[in-house]
């Protein structure tokens, strides 16, 4: 109950500080005459139109990354999965950088329009050959088959970024993931994948539960196997596919949120799942704040902040806690 | 088909069991290393007839045909023969022992230990001849820190897992910070760096040959030997520890030579990608079984994939070269694609 309570008292609290600090610091009277009645003074402009929509992403993306990595997770056995072990990550980076080459696309909210059918067919893509082929579908075949795919969407947007080496430094920033300087327009575009994504994947916990006893006992508890895959598939897709195009493809949450999660409630999915997105978020908000405030009035990009001091702080307990493995 | 062949000595209490489909297997793959370092040493910008090249071997035979074979392809192919070897030993090592399909010395931050020195060394215009070194500081300095954090009283393979992952990330956003930095701006440096961060195998020299075959004369038998032990480890932590097998010593070594190896390869060759997590699964696949016999196969598979790899990217667009390491993948991901999507029974393997 206090990673519970206290996950969720932390995510209300530290929104509220993202919205207030950064380079032009936001008094409470301010706060609460954009909320309220706001009538466009500049402070309103700033938390709106800038604040507002940077926050609500850095808290839809990290659950999103965070859900899809629990989900992944759960869905192969593996507690190194994530997203990026079903080839989304890297179709989506491979259309950015197709339309970054041939397409003309130049701003962050261009990318999204790449990135979106770029996570969609990065998946479905290794998944049509796997169930195109021959014998059972077993969690170990359907990891590889993402690794796989992944790895050779990767090298053709090596190989995109190599003939191209004007598109590089575009490339490494977009890559490293942020949410600065998206607008609501990203919001609307990506929220709603998100919200469906999580609204199918947190029920999906006693699911999971009964697969982690192996395929054959949840079979004999009366599990549909079958349909608990597909629905993570369609759940880890929209998730990490809108969120990779929301974002850019933000490393670590998804392996870390879920690893922390495990480590103070134990295995089980019912509570991993919606507390990864809790805590996924947090994480998110705080490499969000940290980003603006560190070296104000520049940005850094979050995803950048999440590996600097997210990764110390990970091994760190990492070394301290008793693993819970899958 | 019989399974396994039993050696016994009369006289002494010697015996061997031999597993014979890996064994065929190996036979096999050791043909298809020798066919492909002959192709890849006989063909190219310049042709010699496969005559010449046995002639210009012992060294008879025209000037310009003993130094393209002796000096320029021979040196290339045969390391990467080796460090094809030498990378598919160390991912099958950490796939054995972690039990985790995912787990290769790619994601252990090895290779991006080496690649943030080199990055740097590279900024400040350090000699060529002293990146080896730098890379071979960086990965050891990489194993060190994982050793220094991932090695608690309580071992355990998975913290070291997670340890490397992280590791690997910050060290990436390292270089990539680098790369980003003005210094890097420059197109020649900028390139310089992007080749390097590929791996290659094009500075190949009969020194550096002899380093990697020394390292692995050391590592391949320690690897052998502990074999059984690593059988054991298939079934289980908690079978093995009731077996006898002291799992902490065992594990730490093994990770040790896993991680040596890589060290190794990255030294004289650079960051080559895939090798490590691809050839072991290709392995247990062809071999058909996930038993320490797979490690010798895993061998080969590298061999062939590295020096086809190398071939194929120096001449499928030259005089422009594919990156050996984009080679690897764009070689060895269909390849392991196909097996899994034609694999129609259970074969223990996954």
């Amino acid at each position: 109950m206090v990673a519970v309570v206290g996950g969720l008292v932390a995510l209300v609290v530290l929104c509220v500080v993202a919205l207030r600090v950064g380079a032009f610091p936001i008094t409470w009277h301010e706060f609460f005459h954009a909320f309220l009645h706001g009538t466009g003074t500049y402070t309103d402009q700033i938390l709106l139109d800038q604040r507002a929509p940077e926050v609500l992403l850095a808290v839809l993306v990290g659950a999103a990354l965070a859900v899809a990595g629990a989900v992944m997770q759960g869905l192969s056995h593996n507690p190194l999965a994530d997203a990026g072990i079903l080839g989304i990550t890297q179709g989506a980076s491979l259309f950015v950088v197709v339309g970054m080459a041939y397409g003309g696309a130049a701003s962050y909210v261009s990318f999204v329009w790449w990135a979106l059918p770029g996570a969609f067919l990065g998946v479905m893509f290794g998944y049509g050959l796997m169930l195109a082929g021959r014998g059972r579908v077993t969690p170990l075949k359907m990891t590889l088959a993402g690794v796989i795919t992944g790895s050779i969407l990767g090298s053709i947007t090596e190989i995109i970024v190599f003939l191209n080496p004007q598109l590089q430094l575009s490339y490494v920033f977009w890559a490293t993931g942020d949410v600065d300087g998206r607008n609501m327009a990203v919001v609307y575009a990506t929220g709603p994948f998100i919200l469906v994504g999580v609204f199918i994947a947190v029920p999906l916990g006693r699911a999971l539960n009964g697969l982690g006893l192996g395929e054959d006992v949840a079979r004999a508890l009366g599990q549909r196997v079958e349909r608990t895959r597909a629905a993570c598939l369609v759940a880890t897709v929209l998730l990490a596919g809108a969120a990779v195009a929301a974002a850019g493809p933000i490393g670590f949450i998804g392996l870390a949120a879920p690893t922390c999660v495990r480590t103070m409630i134990g295995n089980d999915y019912r509570w991993i799942l919606p507390l990864s997105a809790v805590y996924g978020a947090v994480f998110l908000v705080v490499a969000d704040i940290i980003s603006r405030v560190v070296w104000a009035p520049f940005v850094i990009p979050s995803g950048l902040v999440m590996a600097v001091i997210g990764v110390p702080v990970f091994m760190f307990l990492v070394s301290r806690a008793k693993l819970v493995t899958v | 088909m019989r399974h396994h062949v039993v050696l016994r000595s009369e006289r002494s209490d010697v015996s061997l069991r031999l597993p014979v489909r890996p064994m065929l297997v190996c036979v096999g793959l050791a043909v298809a290393v020798l066919i492909s370092v002959c192709f890849a040493t006989a063909f190219g910008a310049y042709t010699v007839s496969p005559v010449d090249v046995a002639r210009a071997l012992v060294g008879s035979g025209g000037h310009l045909a003993v130094f393209v074979i002796r000096t320029i392809r021979l040196p290339r192919v045969v390391m990467g023969v080796l460090v094809g070897a030498t990378l598919a030993l160390s991912g099958a090592i950490i796939q054995n022992l972690t039990r985790n399909p995912l787990a290769s010395p790619d994601i252990l931050g090895i290779n991006e230990g080496a690649a943030v020195v080199v990055v740097w060394m590279i900024l400040h215009n350090e000699p060529d001849n002293a990146i080896p070194l730098g890379a071979f500081l960086g990965a050891v300095g990489a194993v060190a820190i994982l050793a220094l954090l991932g090695v608690r009283r309580h071992f355990s393979a998975f913290r070291l897992l997670l340890m490397g992952v992280a590791l690997n990330m910050v060290l990436g956003i390292a270089v990539s910070y680098m790369l980003l930095s003005p210094a890097a701006q420059n197109v020649q440096i900028q390139q310089k760096i992007t080749e390097y961060l590929f791996g290659s195998v094009g500075n190949a020299s009969w020194y550096y040959i002899r380093l990697i075959f020394v390292g692995l004369l050391v590592l391949v038998p320690i690897a052998m030997m502990l074999g059984r032990q690593l059988n054991m480890f298939q079934l289980g932590e908690d079978v093995a520890v009731s077996l006898g097998v002291r799992t902490t010593v065992l594990q730490i070594s093994f990770f040790g030579v896993a991680a040596m190896l890589s060290a190794l390869a990255v030294t004289v060759a650079g960051p080559v990608g895939f090798v490590a997590f691809v050839s072991p699964h290709i392995a247990r696949r062809i071999s058909r079984t996930a038993s320490a016999a797979s490690l010798p196969v895993a061998m080969g598979v590298g061999a062939v994939l590295v020096v086809l790899a190398d071939y194929i990217g120096k001449r499928i667009i030259a005089p422009v070269e594919i990156p050996l390491g984009l080679m690897t993948t764009l070689l060895g991901a269909p390849y392991l694609l196909y097996l899994l999507v034609m694999a129609d029974r259970d074969t223990g393997v996954g």
